[in-house]
């Protein structure tokens, strides 16, 4: 079967929605307007290592290096805290005494599959001088304490969101572990401590780097976080591009930093896949399973207790969130009459349903593709593939923002729900490209051959032989790209049009005019649907796979 | 496993579909309105549809330069938008927008005549007034127990954390501006840095720069003073009655927020439809009354209590009108408005 033509629709696709967006960053990056004409220069970057006098002592500071510092500072400080605190919860959840941890590491996993922006909102909520911690304080004669718009905050928004991406890795890492080591270990004579500090955390590292990796990027890069919970008082790099792209109009400034902001995302990458050693933490005694016990109830509630909040108000009587003036159900009926709110929604569930559908199409033509090829063009086509996860999502957002507008102005069509629909396809492509190329490294190329032997037409052999081979890797692809479409924030704030909001957007639009009871009620309802979802399809899985072992059994 | 997958799918098209389906019962031509947040009573777009059969796409913004960037990249698709004044007049020059014809929006006649002919619009081609006020000091008396009539106290260290302001530049810069004694339109470029140290001097005294939560905020008792809209002042006040609000003598802004049609819009006869049911004295009345911004329609301002009327916050005086400036376009000096503000917010 000659799965080569598949690679050449898929290496134009990148080209036009990876490599041109970028280079248009670039173009950008290096020109300026003088005169109403735009010149080549390197202004902008020089404007980046710029300093200014600081009003209060004279000194001169380098405000937008500054910024940079500050952002990779705070990024540096989540990325430990979320190992300090997400590794023990790893460990414990993949240890022995939890037989059940494929339920509790779900329980960990769920506030990931609700929208960034709520889980970010609740903490407003509990934050404010007149908040939920305040009147704690207050209610035992405690003096209040200043704790939203300031570093704290956004650090805690950080850790509270990015944690899951850090649990996930070292728990998959240490569940494959494989127990003959550690026993080998333990009757040669090592201590528990010096089991876990020379046999399980060093080989545990691999889990630890992803992790990092993935709590070091979006923080990094954040913007909304920094946006809801810093006020103004804290910018990020993530809000300077945002507010030169959005609101101050200079794409060129914008597109300098995004390029530099690129380019450190890309060697911390580089770093991290070439570290193989990293600095320890984590208890290095094995603790008692009480204690352990008592630790991962206690990040649980860390995670819940903001969305808990969320859902008590979302029953308050009163708007104002200081105190509750009785039970009532008016927001939801408010929210159900709400037609943006209605229409968000079903721009949010109808986006994610065709841009998974299509990306899963597009993605595994293009996986079947890639597989069949060798050398050194398989690394290049594999390299752009990983461009769209590894760069910043903003930076995606503003080069796609571009080149959108470009096309829709040569085109003469407006931007809307079909360039947010064209977005999020293309940011989920590359998610189930990674989720199909391991599975059909698996399959078995004489299956194929075989099937074709035996008269089969190409199309049935595939969908008859390699399709049910590789099903779970587009199954998984499939519900990863779903997932990323319905948190996706950044990529739809930059490329939505006219009167197109999906339900982020709006939430956003809302938070900033200040809590409002209809978000909690939508939050609640969010979070039960998630829930439930989540049960119906964990539920489903294990009665397969009892059926399967009964099966197994019989024969 | 595969059906879980579809079945999740077709769940979630099935909802969609129900959601568009509550939201837009019927069809009819759709006309996409681009408007400040919280800015508008709903049941008047309700009505608006009820009564003509054309729906209303409303989305909202915070800033007239968000507004500004998405209008300016062209095609944006907006019918109608509703820029304050400076900003309109800056959309007029760059052709942005599209002249009005003013027969089909009959109701116009009902705009003081206070309120028309304004200099960022001379001759009415271009705009409606939608909503006008001022801008000064909101303080809650619980918490500032001092006579307040001077822009210093936003200044004060001993207000630390307890400062809002408003995260829109040209507003902000006025603030700085008139308390330094420029003009709120001044392009001297030193004048300009004056204001910005004035500022960055101020920042570790705010306790956040935000929108139109700046409203809640007060309300709830989460700071004492802030530099607020009259509108947004007046709303506060008549939720809490601790707050209270002036107008600086060394002076402010008055401002206009007109309803304008963008260029290039493909509804354009549907847009002034809606900007002529606006004008209507009893549907400007629903939103001054629902917004609490002051309506420029004279038959609307008849329809209001008296106490309404009567109230200095949301009428005031021509002697406070006297010490206000309305702003207007800079032209290519907004450029250094955007450098300096860069500079403001990145600084710590």
């Amino acid at each position: 079967m000659n799965k080569k033509p598949l690679v050449y629709p898929y290496i134009a696709w990148i080209v036009i929605f990876t490599v041109i967006p970028l280079l248009l960053i670039i173009y950008y990056s290096l020109h300026v307007t003088v005169n109403g004409e735009r010149v080549l220069s390197l202004d902008n970057f020089a404007r980046i290592f710029e300093a200014s006098e600081n009003p209060r002592n004279g000194e001169n500071i380098y405000i937008y290096l500054e910024v940079i510092w500050r952002s990779v500072r705070l990024a540096a400080v989540c990325t430990f805290l979320c190992v300090a605190l997400g590794y023990p919860i790893g460990y414990i959840l993949a240890g022995k005494e939890f037989d059940d941890s494929g339920v509790l590491i779900f329980f960990f996993l769920i506030p990931m599959w609700m929208n960034v922006l709520l889980r970010t909102y609740a903490w407003l909520t509990i934050l404010e001088n007149n908040g939920v911690i305040n009147s704690t304080l207050a209610f035992f004669g405690l003096p209040k304490q200043t704790l939203l718009y300031n570093d704290t905050a956004v650090i805690l928004g950080m850790v509270y969101n990015f944690i899951p991406f850090m649990i996930l890795p070292v728990y998959t890492v240490l569940k494959k572990l494989n127990v003959g080591i550690i026993e080998a270990a333990q009757d040669l004579g090592a201590s528990r401590r010096e089991v876990f500090l020379k046999v399980i955390f060093p080989l545990s590292i691999p889990g630890v780097i992803s992790g990092v990796t993935m709590v070091f990027m979006p923080a990094v890069t954040a913007f909304v976080i920094s946006n809801l919970l810093g006020g103004g008082q804290f910018i990020l790099i993530g809000n300077m591009i945002e507010q030169q792209f959005l609101r101050v109009g200079n794409w060129g400034f914008g597109s300098a930093i995004s390029v530099v902001l690129m380019f450190m995302v890309l060697l911390s990458v580089g770093i991290f896949s070439l570290v193989d050693k990293d600095t320890g933490s984590g208890g290095g005694d094995a603790v008692l399973k009480k204690l352990k016990r008592l630790y991962l109830a206690l990040m649980l509630f860390f995670l819940y207790s903001p969305i808990a909040v969320l859902i008590v108000y979302s029953f308050n009587e009163s708007k104002s969130r200081a105190n509750w003036s009785g039970f009532t159900l008016k927001w939801y009926a408010q929210l159900f009459g709400d037609p943006g709110i209605m229409n968000a929604l079903a721009t949010t569930l109808s986006v994610a349903a065709l841009s998974s559908a299509a990306a899963t199409t597009i993605g595994t033509a293009a996986a079947i593709g890639i597989d069949s090829m060798k050398g050194a063009k398989k690394r290049l086509v594999m390299g752009l593939t990983n461009i769209p996860v590894v760069i910043p999502e903003i930076v995606i957002g503003v080069s796609l923002m571009i080149l959108f507008m470009y096309v829709c102005g040569a085109l003469g069509v407006g931007m809307g729900y079909h360039t947010l629909l064209l977005a999020h396809v293309i940011f989920n492509v590359p998610f189930v490209i990674l989720s199909v190329l391991p599975k059909l490294r698996q399959t078995d190329e004489n299956l194929i051959e075989a099937a074709l032997d035996l008269g089969a037409s190409p199309s049935s052999a595939f969908f008859k032989v390699l399709l049910p081979q590789i099903m779970p890797g587009v199954i998984t692809g499939a519900m990863l790209a779903f997932t990323l479409s319905i948190d996706d924030f950044i990529v739809s704030f930059f490329t939505a049009g006219a009167g197109t909001t999906n339900l982020s957007i709006l939430i956003f639009s809302m938070a900033r005019l200040g809590i409002n009871p209809k978000i909690n009620a939508l939050s609640a309802i969010m979070f039960t649907v998630v829930l439930l979802l989540l049960y119906l399809i964990n539920k489903r899985e294990t009665i397969n796979k009892k059926r399967r072992e009964k099966n197994a059994q019989i024969r | 496993m595969l059906k879980s997958v579809s079945v999740l799918t077709s769940f979630a098209l099935l909802l969609a579909a129900t959601a568009t389906l509550a939201s837009s019962c019927g069809s009819g031509p759709v006309i996409n309105v681009y408007n400040w947040g919280d800015y508008i009573d709903d049941s008047v777009l309700k009505a608006f549809t009820e009564e003509t059969g054309i729906r209303v796409n409303y989305s909202t913004y915070a800033r007239n330069e968000e507004m500004y960037e998405k209008v300016k990249r062209g095609n944006s698709g907006y019918d109608i938008v509703v820029p304050s004044d400076f900003m309109a007049s800056k959309m007029i020059k760059e052709g942005l927008l599209e002249k009005l014809d003013f027969s089909a929006i009959p109701n116009f006649s009902n705009i003081d005549g206070r309120f028309t002919s304004l200099s960022y619009d001379p001759s009415d081609e271009y705009s409606v007034p939608y909503m006008w006020g001022t801008t000064g000091i909101l303080y809650n008396t619980t918490m500032v127990d001092e006579t307040v009539d001077s822009w210093d106290i936003l200044w004060d260290a001993r207000y630390s954390g307890q400062i809002f302001m408003y995260e829109s530049m040209r507003d902000i810069f006025a603030v700085a501006q008139k308390r330094l004694g420029f003009s709120i339109n001044d392009t001297d470029i030193n004048n300009l840095n004056a204001a910005k140290m004035s500022l960055s001097e101020q920042k570790p005294l705010v306790q956040a720069y935000l929108d139109e939560s700046i409203k809640d905020k007060m309300i709830g008792r989460e700071g004492a003073l802030a530099a607020v809209f009259s509108g947004d002042a007046f709303y506060c006040i008549e939720e809490n009655d601790e707050l209270a609000y002036i107008v600086p003598k060394e002076g402010s802004n008055v401002w206009y927020d007109v309803l304008v049609i963008p260029k290039g819009s493909k509804r354009k006869q549907e847009a002034q439809q809606f900007i002529d049911y606006m004008c209507r004295p009893d549907v400007a009345l629903k939103n001054t009354l629902y917004v609490g911004y002051s309506t420029p329609n004279k038959e609307a301002y008849k329809l209001l209590d008296e106490d309404w009327q009567g109230s200095d916050v949301y009428w005031p005086d021509d002697d406070v009108l006297d010490r206000c400036e309305v702003m207007v376009d800079l032209g290519a000096f907004t450029q250094e408005y955007d450098r300096a503000w860069t500079e403001v917010l990145a600084s710590r």
